[in-house]
């Protein structure tokens, strides 16, 4: 069976799977909602009506609005926005920079795999939340771009991609290395084929399962640091707000203001569970034996 | 603890009343002050309370290997500055000296009318140097710290919680509450769900979006702050360098709508003092007019359309700060049609930003009184004051300034203060003050004899619990 | 030496049982208590390293530890360093003059190689330095009085994930296709996908202000508030001030304990060897116990490592939100305020954590099955 059809058999398998199809829908619709946002709300997400504060939802505003007047349907829309982007940014970046890492380290292998792994092991030493915090307080005051929401943005990035990398460094890794000793890859050096080429056309397509199968986990996980960092104050600058910034927001005034812890929690948590189950079944369908992927990072 | 001098918290004007100190009196050039002390107190490990202990306090403070931050506020002492700053390495030449046990004295720079308010800030409460002899750092622990005050610490979960015992060898009013019980929590949400809960008495930090709820109860209190709210500008670089540019923003910005969007009770302030204070007036500083604003505009030069001007309006990251900034924000933009950019920063981020090279060209700060005086707000503007981060300097508000210290006459003072208002904030404009603060806190049905005031101080000694 | 293994291991047990019996009645464990378990963990351990020949990998670790500290506590110095604004900058400016003056109380005013040495140095002596914002506090009896409200804090969440997590893994994993695996399985995932700061708020509300007991039955909420029955809001001053914050950050843990039991017992039952155990003969219990369970806590033991990592990041939240006293508050108000003694202690104690928790979990590895090839 050559790679490619394999994962056309794994895909097939999710298909068969009713529930993993659902989420993935329900994923696609948020991404969806993220994409067209701004054009799909009924108000601009930093609108403050100031007469209309703290109100229940209503016909007008469907969620009801927050302390500032501002519709909470809209920026939960918005929020939308903001979590995808840095669930998945965040994913893509921890993807390039921990997979080309963990890649040559266990393409190379020898003393260049010990030493590159040791820096992993080191990142392991420290609680995540220790490093993003410091990490997000120095590049913010850096002031790298000037387009509001990417600046807005670029801390948390960074903050959880250098957090990231980690273990799909170690992944990518401990894949290069099942693969490389393969009788194809031998064969193929034998031929003279350039050691990139290889790595690139044989041994990625390989290892595409399990580093799909992360990524779908990576991305609620980011998700979650990201409203962690929120809680703590270091979140989203001001109007900008993910669901975690509405979240946590509301989870002060969840006694006398439900709608607004509610809305944006229920969001986040249909969100997270879609992407769990979501991951359950790719993992499950591309490959029962992959079930020794850790499921969070 | 307590100062030679305290606040009375009954009187509308926190005048000062004997404490520790029976009276006071100042010689006729207005640069010697001396205070006679009570011959009867003691510390709650029976030592009797000397002048001494008073003159040691000043030293310690003001030695620059103690690197006390708060001291600016003595430095109306003869030589404390230079004492502090390492010029001066004998004490003896500070003007504190002690004439006998119960008697001290204090020479002045310069006269300072309401320098017993300065003896009322807990920087000039006596200390025990042979108790921090003995146990160096762990002098402030319950179990060896001393007090003369009316209740003394005898357990301190730290960053927790503190426990307060009446001290039975007080001088005054024997305290009726037995044990006061302190807790450090930070999140007000947090503080509310317990005050809620029926377990705390006191709370000071209200989240913002339940005020509205809480003060329709019974248990909120609010009082006027001394506490000032405003914007500075950069004005020693593009755009605000400009004074037409400043005074217009200071006419387009309509206090009360800042006011109504904050929702808390702050009152529009127009004036550098706040209100309560000598010399605040509702009819000094620019007022609200966009007429005037949009013709100071024009004047400035520049031009909304052709050349569009680049502001940045920086401040801590905290709700309040955001909402006033986001309405300052789109009044500016109403009013001027000027296009304002927003830049929330961390705190300790924001802080460094004030100094040199900063994003921002407006800013927000605040400023709480140290003592309630107009002076401890007039002095900040001065010209190498370390709090003017505008870089604004005029000699001729500086030396009003200096004059509004020393005049003890209640009317020329304001007359003083009000030609130097008039110099900052309609003249050259380098600052904008927007409200004066509230201070809001929740009391428990169960709690007789608080008082708010302005200062946010609680005598708890003087406070029962009803049956 | 296995008996002096055993001994001391069963004795550690059994210590730290009325250890926790004991905090959990009074908040206080008598120093005797403590240094009797201290002394037969520590002997256990090493006996049994011993014991198993892992001494020389222990020692390898040891050293290789060493120097990721070593790494960890320049890269922070470095960071920390890159941090904008000062410990000492706030609303109220200071004169230039006190600003030296406090620059040369805390040595800030070295050069940074000078910083660097005393900082490093003062490490290996144990001499953490002062805190800048707790004036007079030393950085070491900060942790002193935090540490252990944060490991019991911890420590509880991590004993309730497993105590909660493996039986339910394994009772949807006995019943594995019916709807009491799929109610199980759906539990786990509200868990995991239930952030702590939303969580704790409800928790607080359901258990701490009694909704909605106060709508539907005012009579009996009102006998609870009498009681005074309700669970504290906040706080950690009594042991009925745990149940709430060690709910709050167990949760998560317990849910992925469950899936992953769960997993890893439907493929171990499903599995070659113990097909073949069955065809022995071997009872349905001698399979259950000795070769399903033994293989499937594989997997759970490799979580752990992160799993004590995630309780590490969750109780940064939990501490907060409940006004808890330990080091991850201590840590969060340190970076707010620069702090830096204070910040760098507390993320070289979070990598020491991490490292051990670490390292036990590989001992463990090894103990269980010699075959694995740990990295």
């Amino acid at each position: 069976m050559t790679e490619q059809n394999w994962i056309f058999e794994g895909l097939q398998q999710l298909k068969q799977r009713k529930i993993n199809m659902i989420c993935l829908y329900f994923i696609l619709f948020i991404c969806f909602i993220a994409l067209t946002a701004q054009w799909i709300s009924p108000f601009s997400f930093e609108k403050q009506h100031i007469d209309d504060i703290l109100l229940s939802p209503n016909s007008t505003y469907w969620f009801g609005t927050d302390k500032l007047g501002r519709d909470l349907f809209s920026r939960v829309l918005f929020g939308a926005r903001m979590s995808m982007a840095v669930g998945v940014i965040t994913a893509i970046l921890s993807l390039l920079i921990g997979g080309l890492y963990g890649a040559l380290s266990g393409w190379f292998g020898g003393w260049v795999d010990s030493f590159m792994m040791r820096f992993v092991d080191i990142a392991y030493s420290i609680p995540s939340l220790v490093i993003m915090i410091l990490v997000k307080l120095i590049f913010d005051s850096l002031d790298l771009f000037t387009h509001p929401e990417l600046r807005a943005l670029t801390g948390t990035l960074i903050a959880l991609s250098i957090v990231g990398w980690v273990s799909l460094a170690r992944l990518v890794r401990g894949q290069v290395l099942q693969v490389k000793n393969l009788a194809y890859i031998e064969a193929g050096r034998a031929l003279g084929f350039h050691d990139l080429y290889i790595l690139w056309r044989h041994v990625f397509p390989n290892i595409l399962g399990p580093i799909i199968v992360m990524l779908t986990f990576k991305i609620p996980a980011n998700i979650l640091f990201e409203s962690f960092l929120s809680f703590i104050g270091l979140g989203l600058q001001p109007p900008y707000s993910s669901w975690g910034v509405l979240a946590s927001d509301g989870a002060d005034t969840l006694e006398s203001y439900p709608h607004l812890i509610l809305f944006p929690g229920v969001a986040l948590f249909l969100t997270m569970m879609a992407f769990q189950l979501l991951g359950d079944g790719l993992r499950d369908a591309f490959d029962p034996k992959m079930k020794n992927i850790k499921m969070i990072q | 603890m307590d100062g030679l001098v305290a606040f009375d918290l009954t009187s509308k004007d926190l005048s000062p009343k004997p404490a520790l100190a029976q009276s006071w009196e100042v010689s006729e050039d207005g640069l010697t002050w001396t205070f006679y002390l009570r011959k009867d107190v003691v510390w709650s490990d029976d030592a009797p309370f000397t002048s001494q202990h008073v003159l040691d306090a000043f030293h310690r403070i003001l030695n620059p290997e103690t690197a006390a931050l708060a001291v600016d506020n003595l430095f109306v002492i003869q030589n404390a500055v230079e004492f502090n700053s390492g010029k001066i390495k004998n004490f003896k030449h500070v003007g504190v000296s002690k004439l006998d046990d119960y008697k001290i004295q204090f020479r002045l720079k310069a006269p300072v009318a309401f320098f017993p308010l300065i003896m009322a800030h807990h920087t000039t409460f006596p200390i025990r140097l042979d108790i921090i002899k003995k146990y160096g750092d762990r002098w402030i622990e319950p179990e060896n710290i001393v007090t003369l005050g009316p209740y003394r610490l005898i357990h301190w979960h730290h960053d927790s919680r503190l426990i307060f015992k009446r001290n039975k060898t007080y001088w005054g009013v024997k305290p009726k509450v037995p044990y006061l019980i302190f807790y450090i929590v930070d999140r007000s949400s947090t503080q509310l769900r317990m005050f809620e809960r029926g377990k705390i008495d006191f709370i000071k930090d209200l989240p913002s979006s339940e005020i509205a709820r809480l003060s329709q109860t019974k248990e909120y209190n609010r009082s006027a702050a001394l506490r000032l709210y405003y914007y500075a500008f950069k004005t020693n670089k593009k755009p605000f360098d400009n004074v037409y540019l400043r005074q217009a923003l200071a006419y387009a910005i309509d206090r009360h709508e800042v006011v109504k969007v904050l929702g808390s009770g702050q009152e529009s302030l127009y004036s550098w003092i706040p209100h309560g204070l000598t010399g605040h007036s509702d009819t000094i500083g620019p007022r609200f007019d966009v007429v005037k604003a949009r013709e100071l505009f024009k004047s400035s030069g520049y031009d909304s359309q052709k050349d569009p001007i680049k502001i940045t309006l920086g401040f801590n990251s905290d709700e309040k700060h955001k909402r006033v900034a986001e309405n300052i924000q789109s009044q500016l933009k109403r009013n001027l049609g000027l296009k304002v950019e927003l830049l929330s920063e961390e705190w300790k981020t924001f802080l460094s930003g004030l100094r040199g090279t900063s994003a921002y060209s407006i800013f927000r700060l605040g400023w709480v009184a140290d003592y309630p005086d107009p002076h401890t707000f007039m002095a900040i503007m001065k010209s190498h004051a370390p709090n003017n981060r505008t870089g604004w300097r005029n000699s001729r508000y500086d030396k009003l300034v200096d004059r509004g210290v020393a005049e003890t006459d209640f009317k020329k003072r304001i007359q003083i203060y009000n030609q130097a208002q008039k110099i900052l904030l309609q003249d050259e404009a380098p600052v904008i003050p927007l409200f004066t603060e509230v201070n809001q806190v929740l009391v428990s049905q169960r709690i007789q004899g608080f008082h708010p005031n302005r200062l946010d101080l609680y005598h708890f000694h003087l406070m029962e619990i009803r049956k | 030496m296995r008996v002096a293994v055993k001994i001391l291991s069963y004795s550690s047990v059994v210590l730290g049982l009325a250890m926790i019996l004991w905090d959990l009645s009074t908040m206080y464990v008598p120093r005797i208590l403590n240094l009797s378990f201290g002394f037969c963990l520590l002997g256990s351990l090493i006996t049994g390293i011993y014991q198993q020949g892992l001494a020389l990998f222990v020692f390898k670790r040891f050293a290789s530890s060493v120097v990721t500290l070593f790494v960890i506590a320049t890269a922070t110095f470095l960071m920390l360093r890159l941090l904008p604004g000062g410990p000492f900058d706030d609303e109220k400016a200071l004169a230039p003059h006190i600003k030296k003056n406090i620059e040369a109380k805390y040595g800030l005013h070295l050069p940074l190689h000078q910083q660097y040495y005393n900082h490093m140095s003062g490490l290996l002596t144990g001499n953490l330095g002062y805190s800048y914002k707790y004036e007079g506090r030393e950085v070491s009896d900060i942790i002193k009085d935090a540490f252990p409200v944060s490991f019991k804090l911890g420590f509880y969440a991590l004993m309730l994930s497993f105590l909660i997590g493996v039986p339910l893994g394994l009772l949807a994993a006995a019943r594995h296709g019916t709807s009491v695996d799929s109610v199980a399985m759906i539990i786990a995932i509200s868990g995991i996908s239930l952030p702590s700061f939303l969580m704790a708020p409800i928790l607080i509300y359901i258990f701490s202000f009694g909704w909605p007991l106060d709508i539907l039955a005012p009579s009996v909420h009102q006998r609870l508030l009498d009681w005074n029955v309700l669970l504290p809001a906040a706080l950690w001053h009594s042991p009925a001030h745990y149940i709430l914050p060690v709910l709050t950050l167990g949760v998560r843990p317990s849910a992925f304990i469950a899936r992953l039991t769960r997993s890893s017992v439907l493929d171990v039952i499903q599995s070659d060897f113990v097909r073949t155990a069955r065809a022995k003969g071997l009872s349905e219990k001698v399979v259950l116990y000795q070769h399903v369970l033994r293989n499937s806590l594989i997997p759970v033991l490799t979580y752990s490592g992160p799993l004590v990592a995630g309780i590490l990041s969750g109780s940064f939240v939990v501490e907060i939100i409940f006004a808890i006293p330990g080091i991850a508050k201590y840590f969060v108000q340190g970076v707010f305020n620069r702090d830096y003694p204070l910040i760098m202690a507390l993320t070289l104690l979070f990598s020491v954590m991490l490292i051990l928790a670490n390292l036990i979990v590989d001992i463990l590895y090894k103990v269980i099955d010699p075959r694995i090839e740990v990295s």
